[in-house]
């Protein structure tokens, strides 16, 4: 049963991670705009447009809430949802710094282990009562209470926290064991839920919670920017402006969610004009997408990476020479990231070397550079390390087994077979055999545990990776004691494990940065994952439309929906 | 032209077969479809040998941007990798048609076994083996494939044993109904009452005269199995480091070739998979015509459906 627990746990985890693929998907950076090089008369579409109030945005996706019950969902739309519809205490801006979200000022004690936040004034639930700082301390110790049991989902963001208190109606004071480094970013995902709405419903050991159904008896009960009117699980989510809302009210009416089972169906109806907005553009259309007359198509930066985990465990029971930072220093230049990115990201890629995205700065460490792609270096690294070739031009490990690995490639990645079989025609080159061995991500997760998460069997794998803004925990995934959690490369260094501790606790970001980057330096070193390319995110809306210009903080803000408007 | 008759009566005991070559001719004179494809498919078998030779361009060697468009360096355009289309047209047929082929044996030799059981034996061992095959017979195949593909992962050799897997069912049933009427022919009966072994009768009686269906049967699956691996390679299930026609349909698909226009990235791997499998169709349905004894003098048969003997020859049409 324990076993089965922690599985589910590595499950879930798996998932939220891809939720943050969604977010960072709507996420983004500059946005092009079409012809923009010759006409310039562009301008209308984007920013200078009059602002017209009213309407309803309606938005594509090919993602689906799984549940509007924080204690229970967890895909990237639920959360995309959440941040809407409840207070938290913080968010992102536009250039993924913090600022505040319910809370217009915080402060910290001497020691860091005490936070009190200033809350805005005036803020109601959709249903006309008033938010307090109540609603927030009721939320966090509700969490901290069932952290182990039906709220496990949610504990978290208030990880090491031990009370939260209300001394008046717009103070909150969250008192921790020790210092926290990343405390305001955790704090974005802690979504602050009406206690007059949930507390009748906790139960017995809070088994109501998972039960819990916010739309059961009429619409939501919502505290942000919209309330969820209506909701449809694979169809139309609607979301209505909230009259309460402590900040200044969106442009728009209402926002519609609609599911869509593929994206070609999606953009489709994008352009037939049953949507305004599509979250995700496949690479291979973005151009086609880009001379749209009546569409804008943004391209940002996204946290979604590539990643080749190898099995870094030292007790693997075969083809050791995989244990060798030389030879995953020859395979490392051997990745063309390049052709990668041009073959399956139709070029909308950055290639990458490190664990971290540019959205973490300072965190993601830039003297770690991408190699050249470059096969003579590899096959000469792989020679002067000693691996000769066989009769039949394969390379021979120093027991003796040939260099005939098998990488699991987990079936929902986008474009995997392509990148394995990019992979395997460069490393046929240098005297490596590799096949593929397609599982669904469950079983390629267990595959990459087998036997029961000991980290013995597998070769290596390809896999992508989403990431959050702050760096902790990317950084955590690859602790000893990860393995049988988080880890899927059996990699385990003491050094490394505290230098993590070290970085968790210190407040100073600089010094934190310093630690951060060190600890990259040693995974380049140790190459437990080769980074392959950080994909763009590519998205489309219709003309019509502005406010969206911005960077697209869908999910780690309320600023995207609150500035969307119609154009006059 | 001159104009043999096959044997126009339901007595063949009567009547001396003619000779294998007249027989054969004759075949394939009142047969034409199975002529067209016997020529389809050896054309693809050719192409599926020397597939390496023929191909213009390496199976992963990248030689333009995606989806480029068809030109005269690249007949059929480029796929969602920049790969030359024709190319892997020509390297998609080996795969395609091994995978057809072992599968349709796979289904033939369990099938065929499982029906000849059955179908001598009779009795418990009838019941028991024909209950086995009900119940494979119910299942859905999509599911079931989908499911064994998901468990067992997806390999080449795992699609072969998938179709087998689904197909002998077919082979089974209509292999044991044949063994049935064999068994109470009167030579089987003298070789019992001589003290022939069971394997002895099976082996020289029996198969012989049912190998005819099977073998037509065979070819009929093989059609079969290339459409099903052309649907497990589509719905992402199959062997992800071999080209096959349905992966290079999948391929295009999943990369949005429909709504970027790329037709070349997925007409023709249809159009060769339509080919190769009215091919079979054609050679099969001619095959069984001929060699199964039911369809020569039954209502089964749609197109000799007459009360024979009748020396009209507009029924073979």
């Amino acid at each position: 049963m324990e076993r089965e627990g922690s599985m589910r746990k590595i499950i879930l985890g798996a998932l939220l991670l891809l939720t943050m693929a969604v977010l960072a998907a709507c996420g983004g950076g500059a946005s092009t705009t079409p012809g923009g090089g010759g006409g310039g008369g562009d301008s209308a579409a984007t920013g200078d447009a009059p602002i017209k109030e009213g309407g309803i945005f309606r938005m594509g996706t090919t993602s689906y809430p799984d549940s509007i019950n924080p204690f229970v969902g967890f895909s990237a739309l639920s959360y995309i949802i959440w941040t809407e519809t409840y207070p938290t205490l913080v968010q992102y801006d536009a250039d993924y710094k913090i600022i505040g979200d319910w809370a217009d000022s915080w402060e910290t004690s001497a020691d860091g282990k005490v936070w009190t936040f200033k809350l805005a004034p005036n803020g109601k639930w959709s249903d006309g009562k008033p938010m307090t700082a109540a609603d927030a301390a009721f939320t966090g110790n509700l969490i901290i209470k069932y952290a182990d049991g039906p709220a496990a989902m949610l504990a978290p963001f208030l990880a090491h926290a031990t009370k939260l208190e209300a001394p008046d109606d717009s103070t909150v004071v969250i008192t921790y064991d020790k210092a926290v480094a990343n405390v305001l970013p955790q704090l974005q995902q802690f979504f602050i839920l009406p206690q007059h709405v949930v507390e009748p419903i906790v139960g017995d050991k809070g088994k109501g919670l998972k039960k819990w159904d916010p739309t059961g008896d009429g619409p939501q009960v919502g505290g942000g920017s919209f309330f969820i009117e209506k909701f449809e699980k694979k169809g139309t989510t609607i979301l209505t402006k909230n009259p309460g809302y402590y900040r200044t009210a969106p442009h728009v009416d209402a926002v519609g969610i609609t599911v869509y089972q593929n994206a070609d169906a999606m953009l489709a109806a994008l352009k037939g004009g049953q949507l305004d907005s599509a979250d995700t553009v496949p690479p291979t259309l973005a151009k086609q997408w880009s001379e749209e007359p009546n569409f804008t198509l943004q391209i940002g930066d996204s946290s979604f990476i590539y990643d080749i985990p190898i099995n870094s465990n030292k007790n693997k029971k075969d083809h050791k020479e995989l244990l060798d930072p030389k030879v995953k220093q020859a395979l490392n230049v051997a990745v063309d990231r390049q052709q990668i990115i041009d073959t399956v990201l139709a070029g909308y890629g950055v290639p990458s070397a490190t664990l971290l995205t540019p959205l973490s700065a300072p965190y993601m460490n830039t003297d770690i550079k991408p190699p050249a792609y470059d096969i003579a270096a590899a096959n000469k690294m792989l020679d002067d390390a000693g691996y000769k070739r066989g009769a039949d031009g394969i390379r021979v490990g120093p027991d003796g087994s040939k260099f005939e690995w098998e990488v699991i490639t987990p079936e929902n990645v986008e474009g995997i077979d392509r990148l394995f079989e990019i992979l395997k025609t460069s490393w046929a080159e240098l005297g490596i055999t590799i096949t593929a061995k397609k599982l669904d991500s469950t079983a390629a997760f267990e595959a990459i545990g087998a036997p029961d998460w000991k980290y013995e069997d597998f070769d290596m794998a390809i896999w992508d990776w989403v990431g959050y803004i702050d760096p902790d925990f990317m950084l955590s995934v690859v602790l000893c004691n990860q393995l049988g959690g988080w880890s899927d490369t059996g990699y385990c260094n003491p050094a490394y494990d505290k230098l993590y501790a070290e970085q968790g606790t210190t407040l100073d970001t600089d010094k934190r940065k310093d630690i951060v980057w060190e600890m990259q330096d040693i995974l380049n070193t140790d190459l437990p994952y080769l980074w392959v390319a950080q994909k763009q995110s590519i998205s489309a809306y219709s003309k019509n439309w502005g406010g969206l210009s911005e960077p697209f903080l869908i999910g780690m803000s309320k600023i995207p929906w609150d500035t969307i408007h119609q154009n006059g | 032209m001159s104009f043999v008759d096959p044997p126009q009566t339901a007595l063949p005991d009567v009547v001396r077969p003619p000779s294998r070559l007249r027989a054969t001719l004759s075949f394939l004179r009142h047969h034409p479809q199975a002529v067209v494809g016997a020529i389809i498919l050896l054309a693809f078998v050719f192409i599926a040998l020397f597939g390496p030779y023929l191909a213009p361009y390496g199976e992963r060697q990248q030689v333009g941007p995606i989806f480029g468009t068809p030109s005269s360096a690249h007949p059929l355009g480029l796929d969602d990798g920049g790969i030359d289309m024709l190319s892997l047209l020509i390297y998609g047929a080996r795969v395609t048609l091994i995978v057809g082929f072992a599968g349709a044996v796979v289904a033939m030799i369990v099938g065929g076994a499982i029906g000849i059981i059955a179908g001598y034996f009779g009795g418990k061992t009838d019941n028991a083996l024909m209950r086995i095959t009900d119940y494979f017979l119910v299942i859905p195949d999509l599911v079931l494939m989908i499911v064994i593909a998901s468990i067992w992962g997806r390999s080449l050799r795992n699609i072969i044993i998938i179709i087998g897997l689904i197909y002998w069912t077919f082979m089974a049933r209509l292999i044991r109904a044949q063994v049935k009427v064999v068994r109470e022919r009167a030579y089987v009966k003298r070789a019992q009452a001589l003290g022939a072994s069971h394997t002895r009768i099976i082996f020289k009686h029996v198969i012989p005269q049912i190998m005819p269906l099977l073998l037509a049967q065979t070819v009929l699956m093989v059609a079969l199995a290339i459409f099903l691996e052309t649907a497990i390679s589509f719905l992402g299930l199959g062997d992800p480091s071999v080209t096959s026609w349905g992966k290079m349909i999948e391929n295009a698909f999943s990369r949005s070739a429909i709504s970027y226009g790329a037709w070349w990235a997925i007409v023709p791997p249809g159009i060769a998979v339509a080919l190769v499998i009215m091919a079979f169709n054609m050679l099969g349905t001619a095959v069984e015509d001929s060699l199964n004894p039911r369809l020569k003098v039954s209502h089964l048969s749609r197109r000799h459906f007459r009360l024979r003997p009748l020396p009209d020859k507009e029924d073979r049409s």
